[in-house]
C-alpha cells in the first residue's frame, strides 16, 4: 500500500477518533485557564487506589481464566476429534452475542432460582464468574485463528522427538505467544473497563466510581482524570506484552504442509466432546434457560409484542452494524499493514487510547469535540455513530489481521510486485485474498461488538435512529422481566441467523474462489 | 469479487447517507426524556399524531439508572441538539437549571397544577407525579409487621430484610435528601446509619428492588409507585404501603418538563410542553402507570392512588434539590462503607 | 555494457552491518554466482538489486539506469525489469498453477497470455499441472513453476536464491540443466545465489564470492578455484 495513503488515512484517524479523546484529557488539566492538577492528584488517595487494586484483580483474574478456557476450547474446535465442530462453533460465540448486562442478569436469577444467598450472589466471584464466560468466546476465536495457522510440519518435527503433551507446551504454545499475549491483554482490557457487570452486581471497581463521579455529583473532571488511570493501566499493558514478545521469531505460512494437524489424541471422541457439551450446557444453555423460561412466563403475545418493539430496529441495527464493521476492518487492516509492513508501533498506543477509555467517556468526548454548529453534519447524522464504532473497536480488528499478516511471508507480495504489479494491484490479487480469512474474522467480531455496542452510542446517537441495544435497554425499565427476556431472545436468534447467513455465504463465496485453497 | 463487495460497500454508505438526509424535516421537536420508555413512548406517539410535529426522542437505560440523558443534555449544553427535557423527578430538572441549560416556560396549560409542583423561577412544570412507598412480600412478612413508618425499617426484626436502592441515584437520593430536610440532618444521619448497623441491601435500582421483593430474596424494599404497580400488574405477592401517614408523610415525585435554551425548535418546544402537561396526558398516564395527576378535575381511575387520600411529605423541591448536593459526599461515603 | 553495477553499498540492519562498501560490476550475458556462507549478505544483494531494500549508502544501476542511490528508491521494483525466484518460491497458494504463472502477463495486458503460458509450461515439462495449485505439486514441479513464473515474462536479469536448496540431488540436476537451457535460449542474465560451490562452479560464468560483508573475490571459475585467499581455500574444501 502507498505510504501517501497510508499516513493521510492515520492522520484522518487521528483528526476523528483520536483528538476528541486527546482534548477531553487535556482539559481535565485545566481550571479556568490556568493548569490545574487537582483531580489528577485527588487520584493518590485511599479509596481510588483500593479500587484501581480491585479492577486490576478481577481484570487479570478474568484475562487469565478467560484466555486458558479459550486456549482449551480453540484446541477442541481446531486440533480434537470433536464432531459437529461448526455447530460448536456457532455455540461458543453465542455468549458475545448477549448484552454483558443481560448474561448477568440471567445468572443472577439462575443463583436465586438456586436459592444461593445475597451475599454470595453479589461479590467479587460472582463479577469474575459472569465476565469469564462473557470473554471465553474472544479467546476461542482468537486461539482457533491461531492453531489453525501452526505449520503441521513443526508440530510433526516434533512428534518424532517425544509425546503430544511435551510438544504442546514446548512447540505450540511457544509458536501461539503473540496470539496468547493478545488473548490477554485485550481481554484485560475489556473486563476493567466493563460498566454494566460489576455495577449490577454491586461490585465497586473504577468504572462504577467513574459513573458515580459522572451520574451523581456531575464531576467530569474527576471522572475523565479516573478513567486516564484506565488507560495508564492498558498501555502498562502493552508495554509488558510488547517486552514479553520482543524476541518471539514468527512463525510463517507457506505453501505445501499448510494443513492443520489434528492432535493424536486416541481415537476416542467422548473425552472432548463430553468437554464441549460440558461447557456449553454450562455457559450457554444455563443463561438461555434463564431466558426463555422467563419469557414464557408472559405467554406467546410475549413474543408478538417484543417483536413489534423490535421490528424496526432489527433492520436499521443490521445495516449500521454490517457498515460499522466493514469500515472497521478496513481500517483495522490498514493499521495492521502499517504495523507489520511498515513497523510502526505507535499504532498500537494510539489505538490503546480509544479502546481503553471508559464508553461513557468516550460518549462525552466525542460529545465535546462535535456537537458545534459547524460539525453538526456529523453530530446530528449517523456518521457519529460510525465514529463511535470505530473509536471503541478498531483495535480489536486490527490485532486480528496483523495477527495474520505477520505470518503472511512478505515474499509472496514481493513476487507480485517483481511480476510487475503495482501496490494497488499486489494488495488486491495477492495480499487481500491470502488475508481473506482473517479479514473475515475481523469482520465478524466487529459485527457482534457494534450491533452490541450501547454506552457510547446512547450518548451520541442522533434522536429518531433505532438501534438495538438501544431499545432493549430502554424499554427495559419498567417493563415486564418476560417482555425483555422476549426481546434478548429475539435479538440473540437474528444475530445469530445473520451470522450464520455471513458464513454460510462466505463458505459458498470461498468455495467458487478458491475451489483447492482452503485456509483450514 | 472483490469489486462487488467494494460497491455493495459504496451502495450501503450511500443509502445511509439518503436516509440521514430524508429524515431532516422542518417541523419536528427533539425529545430527550428519563421516563420509562414503555410508558413515555405512547404519550409521545399520540403527541405527534395529535400536534403534527414529528417527535424525536432519547429515552434512558435502566442501566445507568437513567442518568444517561442528563449526561448528554450538560455535555451538548454548548450546542443543544435537544428542545423538551421531560423528567421523572425534579432533581434532574433542577441540575439542568442549576447548570444553566433550561430557560424559563409559563405555559397557559398549568394553570390547573398546583403552584407547589411548579418551579418558582418556571424552569420546570410537573404534572403526574409518583411516589415513594414500601413494597413488601406477603408471603413473608406477617401482617402484623408490616412497616408503616421509614423508621421501622432499622428495627432488628427487619435485619438483612430490607432494601433500598443507591442513595446517590433518581428518586432514592432525593428521597432521602428530603428525609434530611424534614428529620433534620442529624436525626437523618443516625437513621441511615441503623440501617446500616441493621444490615440494609442497596439494590442496584428501584427496578431491582421491586424484583428482589417480588422473588422473595428479601422481605421489603423502598421504591416508586410505578415500580410497585408493576410488580402488582405481574402477578407478584407484594404489598404497598404508604409509609409515614402519621408522621412525616410520603414523597410525592411529580414529573417535571423543561425547555432547553437556545433549542433548536423553540416553538414547537412549547407546543409539546404544553400538550405534555395536559390533563389528557396526565390521565393517559394513570391509567397506564398508576401516576397520580396533579391537575384538578382529572378523574382518578380505579386502582389508582389519589393526591387527597394520601399524607403528602411537605416539601420544597429546589431546596430539597440543595441538599442533596450538600449531602452527596456523605451518601457515596455511606454507601462505600456498606459493602 | 554493464548490465548490474553496485557503487559503495553500504547496508546494516540495526547495528549489523551485512554489506560494506562493495563494488560489483557484472557484464551483460552472464551468469554470476554470489558464493558464500550464509548470513553472508548474498540475499541482501538481490533484494537490493530487486528493490525491496534500499542501501543505506551508495548507487545501484541496471540496464544503465539509476535504480537506487543513497536509500532512495528511484525506480520501484516492478518496474525495474528483472525476474526473482524466491529461496521459499513464494508460489501464491490461492492461485492456481495457470494463474500463478500467468500473473505478470494478466498485468501487462498480453492479449495472447495463455498460449505463452502453455508454451513455457511445455518448456519447463510442467504443462499437465496449470491447473493444480502449488500445494498439490512435488517439490520439484513447484520450482519450476516459480521459473516458469518469472521466464515467462522475459526479463533482462533474472535473480535467483538457491533456487535448488530444498531439492534432491537427481531433481537437482533436472532443474539445474533446465535452467542453463533457458538462459541459452532466452539470453538472459542470471544473478545466482547459493552457498555450494559445485553449484557454482558447474553453472556460473563469473563467481563473487562473499565474506563477513565484503568480496573477497571476484573472476571465473577457474580463478576461483587457484585463489591464493584462505577464506576461499577453506570454504571449497567444506
Amino acid at each position: 500500500m502507498k505510504r501517501t495513503y497510508l499516513i493521510v488515512l492515520s492522520l484522518i484517524f487521528i483528526a476523528l477518533a483520536i483528538l476528541p479523546l486527546l482534548s477531553l484529557l487535556f482539559g481535565s488539566l485545566f481550571r479556568e485557564c490556568t493548569i490545574n492538577l487537582d483531580n489528577y492528584i485527588g487520584l493518590i488517595q485511599g479509596r481510588t487506589l483500593q479500587l484501581l487494586l480491585q479492577s486490576i484483580l478481577i481484570g487479570v483474574a478474568v484475562c487469565f481464566l478467560s484466555t486458558i478456557l479459550g486456549l482449551g476450547f480453540g484446541f477442541l474446535l481446531i486440533k480434537s476429534h470433536l464432531p459437529n465442530k461448526a455447530l460448536f462453533k456457532v455455540l461458543l460465540l453465542i455468549p458475545l452475542l448477549l448484552p454483558s448486562y443481560i448474561t448477568a442478569v440471567a445468572w443472577v436469577d439462575f443463583f436465586v432460582f438456586l436459592g444461593i444467598s445475597s451475599a454470595w450472589i453479589y461479590s467479587r466471584v460472582t463479577a469474575i464468574f459472569v465476565l469469564t464466560l462473557i470473554y471465553t468466546p474472544l479467546a476461542v476465536l482468537i486461539f482457533s485463528a491461531a492453531l489453525q495457522n501452526i505449520n503441521a510440519g513443526l508440530e510433526g518435527a516434533a512428534l518424532l522427538i517425544t509425546n503430544y503433551r511435551k510438544v504442546f507446551f514446548t512447540i505450540i504454545l511457544p509458536l501461539i505467544k503473540p496470539a496468547v499475549f493478545s488473548s490477554l491483554l485485550l481481554i484485560f482490557i475489556l473486563s476493567i473497563s466493563e460498566f454494566s457487570v460489576p455495577a449490577f452486581l454491586s461490585v465497586d471497581v473504577l468504572t462504577t466510581d467513574i459513573f458515580i463521579q459522572f451520574s451523581a455529583f456531575y464531576n467530569y473532571n474527576v471522572a475523565i482524570a479516573q478513567s486516564s488511570l484506565l488507560i495508564l493501566l492498558c498501555v502498562i499493558g502493552l508495554i509488558i506484552e510488547r517486552k514479553l514478545l520482543a524476541d518471539t521469531p514468527f512463525l510463517t505460512v507457506t505453501g505445501k504442509s499448510h494443513h492443520s494437524r489434528l492432535a493424536p489424541v486416541p481415537q476416542a471422541t467422548y473425552v472432548p466432546l463430553a468437554l464441549a457439551i460440558g461447557y456449553v450446557l454450562f455457559s450457554i444453555i444455563i443463561p438461555l434457560a434463564v431466558l426463555i423460561a422467563q419469557s414464557l412466563a408472559g405467554g406467546r403475545e410475549n413474543f408478538y409484542k417484543a417483536l413489534s418493539y423490535l421490528w424496526v430496529e432489527l433492520g436499521q441495527s443490521l445495516l449500521f452494524a454490517i457498515t460499522g464493521a466493514a469500515i472497521i476492518a478496513f481500517v483495522g487492516f490498514s493499521f495492521a499493514y502499517l504495523k507489520a509492513r511498515r513497523s510502526y508501533g505507535w499504532i498500537d498506543f494510539m489505538l490503546m487510547l480509544t479502546f481503553a477509555i471508559p464508553s461513557v467517556v468516550a460518549g462525552i468526548a466525542l460529545i465535546n469535540y462535535y456537537n458545534t454548529p459547524f460539525s453538526n453534519f456529523i453530530y446530528a447524522t449517523p456518521a457519529i455513530i460510525f465514529i463511535a464504532y470505530l473509536m471503541r473497536f478498531v483495535l480489536v480488528a486490527e490485532r486480528i489481521l496483523n495477527n495474520r499478516l505477520i505470518q503472511l511471508p512478505q515474499s509472496l507480495e514481493h513476487a507480485a510486485s517483481i511480476c510487475g504489479a503495482g501496490n494497488y494491484l499486489t494488495l488486491r490479487k495477492i495480499t487481500l485474498p491470502l488475508m481473506s480469512e482473517a479479514l473475515m474474522g475481523a469482520f465478524i467480531i466487529s459485527f457482534i461488538f457494534c450491533i452490541g455496542e450501547l454506552g457510547t452510542i446512547i450518548m451520541v446517537y442522533p434522536p429518531g435512529t433505532a438501534l438495538l441495544p438501544i431499545k432493549i435497554f430502554t424499554i427495559m425499565a419498567n417493563a415486564p422481566q418476560s417482555l425483555t427476556s422476549a426481546m434478548c431472545l429475539i435479538v440473540l436468534l437474528f444475530t445469530t441467523s445473520v451470522l450464520g447467513g455471513i458464513l454460510g455465504l462466505w463458505q459458498l463465496i470461498k468455495r467458487a474462489r478458491f475451489m483447492v485453497y482452503d485456509g483450514s | 469479487m472483490s469489486r462487488c463487495i467494494f460497491i455493495l460497500f459504496l451502495l450501503t454508505i450511500s443509502a445511509f447517507l439518503f436516509l440521514s438526509c430524508s429524515t431532516q424535516s422542518s417541523d419536528e421537536v427533539v425529545i430527550y426524556t428519563s421516563v420509562d420508555q414503555v410508558f413515555a413512548e405512547p404519550i409521545l406517539k399520540d403527541l405527534q399524531q395529535e400536534t403534527g410535529i414529528t417527535v424525536k426522542a432519547v429515552f434512558d437505560t435502566e442501566e445507568t439508572k437513567s442518568t444517561g440523558v442528563l449526561n448528554r443534555l450538560i455535555a451538548e449544553a454548548a450546542n443543544p441538539q435537544c428542545d423538551v427535557f421531560w423528567s421523572g423527578d425534579p432533581v434532574r430538572a433542577n441540575v439542568l437549571k442549576q447548570k444553566g441549560i433550561s430557560e424559563p416556560y409559563q405555559s397557559k396549560v398549568a394553570e390547573g397544577i398546583p403552584a407547589y409542583f411548579i418551579d418558582h423561577d418556571k424552569h420546570w412544570t410537573g404534572f403526574s407525579s409518583r411516589a415513594r412507598v414500601l413494597i413488601y412480600n406477603k408471603n413473608l412478612v406477617p401482617s402484623d409487621k408490616i412497616p408503616s413508618s421509614l423508621l421501622d425499617l432499622t428495627k432488628e426484626e427487619y435485619k438483612g430484610k430490607v432494601a433500598i436502592a443507591n442513595p446517590l441515584f433518581g428518586t432514592t437520593s432525593f428521597h432521602i435528601a428530603a428525609i434530611f430536610s424534614a428529620l433534620g440532618d442529624e436525626k437523618a444521619k443516625k437513621w441511615l446509619s441503623d440501617l446500616k448497623a441493621n444490615n440494609v441491601i442497596i439494590a442496584t435500582s428501584n427496578g431491582d428492588v421491586k424484583k428482589r421483593v417480588s422473588n422473595g430474596e428479601i422481605w421489603c424494599g423502598l421504591t416508586d409507585t410505578d415500580d410497585a404497580n408493576e410488580a402488582i400488574k405481574e402477578g407478584a405477592p407484594v404489598g404497598i404501603v404508604f409509609l409515614g401517614q402519621s408522621d412525616i408523610g410520603a414523597l410525592i415525585i411529580p414529573n417535571t418538563v423543561s425547555l432547553i435554551k437556545n433549542s433548536p425548535n423553540g416553538v414547537n418546544a412549547k407546543k409539546a410542553i404544553d400538550y405534555l402537561i395536559s390533563k389528557e396526558t396526565q390521565l393517559k398516564l394513570a391509567k397506564s402507570c398508576a401516576q397520580m395527576p396533579l391537575s384538578k378535575g382529572v378523574e382518578v381511575p380505579q386502582g389508582v392512588f389519589s393526591l387527597d387520600k394520601v399524607k403528602a411529605m411537605q416539601v420544597n423541591y429546589d431546596q430539597t434539590s440543595k441538599k442533596l448536593e450538600e449531602i452527596q459526599n456523605y451518601l457515596k461515603e455511606w454507601v462505600e462503607n456498606n459493602s | 555494457m554493464m548490465e548490474v553495477e553496485l557503487q559503495n553499498i553500504t547496508k546494516s540492519y540495526g547495528n549489523k552491518t551485512v554489506l560494506k562498501d562493495i563494488h560489483l560490476a557484472l557484464p551483460n550475458g552472464s551468469f554470476t554466482c554470489l558464493l558464500g556462507s550464509s548470513g553472508s549478505g548474498k540475499t541482501t544483494i538481490l533484494k537490493l538489486l530487486a528493490g525491496f531494500e534500499l542501501p543505506d549508502k551508495g548507487d545501484i544501476w541496471i540496464s544503465g539506469e539509476k535504480v537506487s542511490s543513497n536509500n532512495k528508491l528511484l525506480k520501484a521494483p516492478h518496474e525495474r525489469g528483472i525476474g526473482y525466484i524466491f529461496q521459499d518460491l513464494s508460489l501464491w497458494p490461492h492461485l492456481s498453477v495457470m494463474e500463478n504463472i500467468a500473473f505478470g502477463l494478466k498485468i501487462r495486458k498480453v492479449a495472447a497470455y495463455k498460449d505463452k503460458v502453455m508454451e513455457m509450461a511445455q518448456r519447463l515439462n510442467i504443462g499437465e499441472t496449470l491447473s493444480k495449485y502449488p500445494h498439490q505439486l512435488s517439490g520439484g514441479q513447484q520450482q519450476l513453476v516459480a521459473i516458469a513464473r518469472s521466464l515467462v515474462l522475459e526479463p533482462n536479469l533474472l535473480l535467483m536464491d538457491e533456487p535448488l536448496a530444498n531439492l534432491d540431488v537427481k531433481l537437482k540436476k533436472v532443474v539445474r540443466e533446465k535452467i542453463l537451457e533457458l538462459k541459452k535460449l532466452l539470453s538472459i542474465n542470471i544473478i545466482y545465489v547459493s552457498h555450494d560451490h559445485r553449484e557454482a562452479f558447474t553453472m556460473a560464468d563469473q563467481i563473487v564470492v562473499l565474506n563477513e560483508a565484503q568480496v573477497e573475490a571476484v573472476g571465473t571459475p577457474q580463478q576461483i578455484r587457484e585463489s591464493p585467499s584462505e577464506f576461499i581455500k577453506y570454504f571449497i574444501e567444506l
